[in-house]
């Protein structure tokens, strides 16, 4: 008698050689390809591991071998990540290539982060969100599905993520030398002035590049920035603020993450969070990067206003009539992604792209899902939410499309 | 200040003394005196065993009982006991180029000693040490607290704690060294102090010379080590007993030269240990201050170190070297691949030498010490003495060179370094108690990005050190 989990990982194993690609010349592509469920390996020292997972509140860092793809990279840094993601049990995990020797690059990566999809029972949600924002043209990171193994020990279904840092500021912006700061949620915040006092914003940004640097070098234009957002005038709103952040990228990553129903973004449930925050070198612009998308695809009518009221930068953006018009068309070409069809069909009810991608990824990570034995959700659960998203990609289109036609600027009213 | 003015009159003091002990004692080695001249003031414990192994203890320098200043205050009862007191004070004042921290030139102790040292009968020597190496008083201890029987000379017991025997100037008393430091492999790579007990013995008219001994740990060098967070159901890290032996050789006692020039030594040392599991391989110290190869790296098993030393004391001039290699394993302490979790590690080596020669400019011999003829207010200048050493130390692991270099505490192939150095001085024995010390060490290290200061090409130390001791 066949156990269901031997029957599982002998179906992984399947998919892993199916999905095993030839070692030469590849690139930071393949390994973030999520065409395919790709194999991951890691070892640690067992004493190390076992540390890793006992202080679950430490980011200590050990030293690992990583092998992917039939390339092994020795010498890594791992350390435990994630803030709600943070488990000892199923340890979400940041590989540092350069930790240990500096300027060392793996395909061009300094980091890769192997999110847990602990939060996130369908192992969807991310890998979907990132990908909506990279095929609109918005910067975010890479990821793809991987299966795990830890001391040569299957760990479970992973997300491959590029790290926001030199490299990923290189690909998105063409330069990395600015100032580079991660969110940190701290309490419920809105973009409200916190003062002149520097410490109130160095509390929620943390320096990820050119640390060293003074307080007032790091933080004063940010400051400025948040001050700006709150007192600037209505008629002077728009070039004052275009100073010091990119009002047009930020629209339309507000207007995606409303349409992916991103309940945990700029503007979600619980204010301001998983963000990165990127100022150009020797400019005063800054740019946002979102991060870290396992609450988003969570209600298929998530309101598309959710947060505006709250987020003083929202409230005084979309009444700025041409950003107002920008939130809403980015609305709609995303609710066009989300039901875009085969360009070679011709049935206009066949799957759009999303339920397409969702639909794909399912069949990919399935046998990695049911495989893991450590994962917090049983495979029931997966395969609910696995439906949930699925559904949500049916509807969310069709949502979206037809609230953000009610609220563009000279639509005519629907009721 | 006040430490300065106290150097400062112990210095005159000692100058005083000096002129007036000179009027009331014999000096030892002096002709007539009947006693072997002094190594130095500071007798080491090897000198004790040099001392007492080739022949009877020498009488007292006077048939007096009580009360007597044989170079330092002492008692003496006939043949049946001896007792000295040894005191050491070393101040000095280095300056350091590029200077980090801004210090510019500071005064600072470098050595606080107190001891006695005596015999009880012909067959029993006793030494007692207290004091401390560093400016931070809380690194006082006791230092040597020993007790040797002499038996036979070349069948000796020593027990407690005392230099486990390794390496020709580690086992040189501080008064004795020729440099202000002593060199990087012998500061580094050599064991120091430990409890334990001790064979040695010499024979065959002093050509051979022999210590073996077990010691409850590694001894005192490095000083503090790091034992690892035990993990559950695992006993704590324990740090193992150490076994040393060492053997010299003088052939050229064996040949017909005058005695001042047959005191050629040969030998080799060797110490097997087991320091606890943890980052506690042995570190790479620069005399600039700061290491270039810092206790990164996990270690676990045995800690041997293997040592070769010749000294030679030609009339006025002296040369000494050593070659010293140290090796600390790594059991276990890989990161693994499928074939092997937790492989074993090469190990973690350190390996250097130096040479170093010196020369009497004023003409006294070499060997037993530095004894100025013409001290400072007797008549004379004292003694002058110009050194100079070339020496190098490096850290890398003995093995997989074919893994790039890492900073990863589990690497294989560990990021190496090294420290080449040569030293230029001047030593002023202004009298029999007094000397006074000046250097100038530049050091270059392989990578200087992981040394004290990245961004110099080289390390410059000037120190001035002047001790007094009796």
């Amino acid at each position: 008698m066949v156990s269901r989990r031997v029957l599982a990982r002998a179906m992984l194993a399947a998919v892993l050689c199916a999905g095993a690609a030839p070692a030469a010349a590849q690139t930071a592509d393949d390994l973030f390809n999520d065409q395919t469920l790709q194999r991951m390996d890691l070892w640690v020292n067992t004493r190390d591991w076992y540390l890793l997972r006992a202080y679950p509140e430490s980011n200590e860092r050990y030293p690992a071998n990583l092998k992917w793809n039939g390339q092994t990279v020795t010498n890594v840094a791992v350390r435990l990540g994630g803030m709600g993601s943070r488990s000892a049990v199923k340890p979400a995990l940041r590989v540092d290539f350069d930790r240990y020797a500096a300027g060392r690059t793996f395909l061009g990566l300094k980091a890769i982060s192997l999110r847990n999809s602990y939060q996130d029972p369908s192992g969807l949600r991310e890998l979907l969100t990132m990908k909506t924002y990279r095929t609109m043209g918005l910067p975010a990171p890479r990821m793809a599905p991987v299966a795990l193994y830890v001391n040569n020990t299957y760990y479970g279904y992973y997300i491959v993520t590029e790290e926001v840092d030199e490299p990923f500021l290189s690909r998105a912006y063409g330069e990395n030398t600015g100032h580079l700061f991660e969110y940190r949620w701290v309490t419920y915040y809105y973009f409200e002035y916190l003062g002149t006092a520097l410490d109130a914003y160095a509390a929620m940004y943390e320096p990820r590049t050119r640390g060293t640097e003074s307080l007032g070098s790091l933080y004063l234009p940010v400051e400025a920035m948040i001050r700006t957002f709150s007192q600037a005038s209505d008629a002077d709103f728009e070039p004052a603020v275009s100073q010091y952040l990119d009002l047009n990228a930020f629209m339309r990553l507000a207007a995606a993450q409303a349409a992916i129903a991103e309940a945990d973004g700029l503007l979600g449930n619980w204010g301001v969070n998983n963000h990165y925050l990127y100022r150009m070198n020797g400019r005063n612009l800054h740019e946002i990067v979102p991060w870290d998308a396992s609450s988003s695809i969570r209600a298929l009518d998530y309101p598309l206003h959710a947060g505006h009221d709250e987020n003083v930068l929202m409230r005084r953006a979309i009444a700025d009539p041409a950003l107002r018009l920008l939130y809403y068309d980015t609305l709609i070409e995303a609710a066009n992604l989300f039901d875009s069809v085969d360009a070679g069909t011709a049935d206009a009810s066949a799957p759009g792209w999303l339920e397409r991608e969702a639909s794909r990824l399912l069949g990919l990570i399935r046998p990695a899902m049911y495989a893991d034995q450590i994962k917090p959700y049983t495979n029931d659960e997966f395969e609910a939410g696995a439906a949930e998203v699925i559904a949500f990609a049916q509807i969310r289109g069709d949502f979206v499309r037809w609230e953000a036609r009610r609220f563009k600027p000279g639509a005519r009213p629907v009721y | 200040m006040r430490a300065l003015y106290a150097v400062i009159g112990a210095f005159a003091a000692a100058l005083l003394g000096a002129a007036q002990a000179a009027a009331q004692t014999v000096p030892a080695g002096a002709p007539g005196s009947g006693a072997p001249a002094a190594p130095g003031p500071w007798l080491t414990i090897e000198s004790i065993a040099i001392s007492s192994a080739g022949a009877p203890p020498p009488p007292p320098a006077a048939a007096k009982n009580g009360f007597v200043w044989d170079n330092r205050p002492g008692l003496r009862y006939g043949d049946w006991f001896q007792l000295d007191v040894r005191a050491l004070v070393e101040g000095q004042v280095r300056s350091v180029d590029p200077d980090l921290a801004g210090e510019g030139s500071a005064f600072e102790w470098s050595r606080r000693r107190i001891g006695i040292q005596g015999s009880v009968t012909r067959y029993v020597q006793y030494e007692v040490d207290y004091g401390f190496d560093e400016t931070d008083e809380e690194t006082a201890d006791w230092r040597d607290v020993f007790v040797n029987v002499r038996p036979a000379a070349f069948a000796q017991v020593q027990g407690g704690k005392f230099k486990i025997p390794f390496g020709y100037e580690r086992l040189t008393g501080p008064r004795n060294l020729d440099f202000v430091y002593r060199s990087r492999v012998s500061d580094t790579l050599t064991p120091g102090r430990s409890i334990g007990v001790m064979f040695h013995g010499r024979a065959f008219k002093r050509l051979l010379r022999y210590e073996v001994g077990v010691f409850e740990d590694d001894g005192d060098r490095p000083p503090e080590l790091e034992p690892i967070e035990p993990l559950p159901d695992e006993e704590p890290a324990q740090e193992g007993r150490t076994w040393a032996a060492r053997a010299t050789v003088s052939p050229l006692r064996l040949t017909a030269l005058p005695g001042k020039y047959n005191s050629l030594e040969i030998g080799g040392a060797y110490t097997r240990g087991t320091v606890p599991e943890g980052r506690n391989h042995l570190q790479g110290d620069t005399v600039f201050g700061g290491e270039f190869f810092d206790r990164q790296y996990y270690t676990k098993g045995p800690r041997t170190r293997f040592g070769l030393e010749a000294s030679w004391a030609i009339g006025p001039a002296s040369v000494a070297a050593e070659y010293i290699v140290s090796r600390d394993a790594r059991e276990g302490q890989g990161v693994g691949s499928e074939a092997q979790l937790d492989p074993d590690l090469p190990e973690i080596e350190g390996r250097g030498w130096y040479i170093a020669g010196t020369w009497v400019v004023t003409g006294e011999n070499r060997d037993g010490g530095v004894n100025p003829k013409r001290p400072l207010l007797q008549g004379g200048f004292g003694a002058v003495e110009v050194t100079a050493r070339y020496e190098q130390l490096r850290f890398a692991s003995a093995g997989a060179p074919d893994e790039p270099p890492s900073r990863s505490p589990r690497a294989a192939n560990v990021a190496p370094n090294g420290d080449r150095a040569w030293t230029l001085g001047v030593n002023w024995y202004v009298n029999r108690w007094v000397k006074l010390r000046v250097n100038l060490i530049n050091e270059t290290l392989d990578d200087p990005e992981l040394g004290p200061a990245p961004d110099a090409s080289s390390l410059r130390t000037v120190v001035a050190q002047f001790g007094i001791g009796f």
